[in-house]
């Protein structure tokens, strides 16, 4: 009986510390990407407009990649001043910790990537759907 | 109230606005599609910019110093919209100048075309 008693205590230790561990191990797999999915998520999303709807702005990549050094390089530079401000912050758990020079989260180099090409991709399927 | 990341996102949109007047012209601010687009990229900013600064669990903290303290939908700080029109029109008039010379280019190369393929016919007649 005593024996029985370790044993189902120990048992139940081990489900607390698998608990906790899948605990751990879920907020290492998902939350550090959480950015990341949702960057993946408005890419995934807008795919259509292209694929779909024929927006034709990635089968014109020469003039999507020229135009994407602008806001990116300048938005970027606006970020790593304001971080260094102080202006805003990220929340560790929800970051994957991959910084740039300059201490810009890797999340924020796709936010002016993704972002602007969804907008660009809104713009072209608008101006098709309305006949340019 | 008007913090650094207030006046910074307002000189932002200034600047857009004038790049766009004064040196890009593409005209793209007199076209009906500009602000349909504007619209619905405002929607998802509302949706994907509130995940990021959502008040129960937030990606992005912003120092109340620095911004107006004006919250909207879900809880993104309203100079956020600012910033993103800066983004999203400046990305759209670079690329209509862009593409406005490529466009420029193939009429050019069309009207080649078409000169050539009349010397083609009037050599044939």
């Amino acid at each position: 009986m005593c024996s029985q008693l370790i044993h189902r205590s120990g048992w139940n230790s081990l489900i607390v510390d698998q608990h906790h561990d899948l605990r751990g191990i879920y907020n290492w797999c998902v939350d550090r990407y959480q950015y990341l999915i949702l960057m993946g998520l408005c890419i995934l999303g807008t795919l259509p407009l292209e694929l779909v709807l024929g927006a034709r702005v990635y089968r014109q990549p020469r003039r999507l990649m020229l135009t994407m050094i602008v806001p990116v390089c300048l938005f970027a530079v606006w970020d790593v001043f304001a971080i260094a401000w102080d202006h805003w912050s990220y929340t560790p758990e929800f970051v994957t910790g991959w910084e740039l020079p300059g201490a810009l989260p890797v999340e924020e180099l796709t936010f002016f990537l993704v972002i602007p090409i969804c907008g660009l991709l809104t713009l072209e399927t608008v101006r098709k759907l309305r006949g340019r | 109230m008007m913090g650094a990341y207030t006046l910074l996102t307002l000189l932002a949109m200034v600047l857009v606005v004038l790049y766009e007047l004064l040196i890009a012209r593409t005209g793209i601010f007199r076209t009906g599609s500009y602000w349909i687009a504007m619209v619905i990229v405002g929607f998802f900013q509302v949706l994907v910019d509130g995940w990021l600064t959502k008040a129960s669990s937030p990606i992005v903290n912003y120092n109340s110093d620095v911004f107006s303290g004006i919250r909207v939908f879900f809880h993104s700080p309203l100079e956020d919209f600012g910033f993103g029109f800066a983004l999203v029109t400046l990305t759209m008039v670079v690329w209509d100048q862009l593409g406005r010379r490529a466009t420029h280019s193939v009429e050019l190369n069309n009207t080649n075309v078409i000169a050539d393929s009349e010397a083609v016919i009037e050599s044939e007649a």
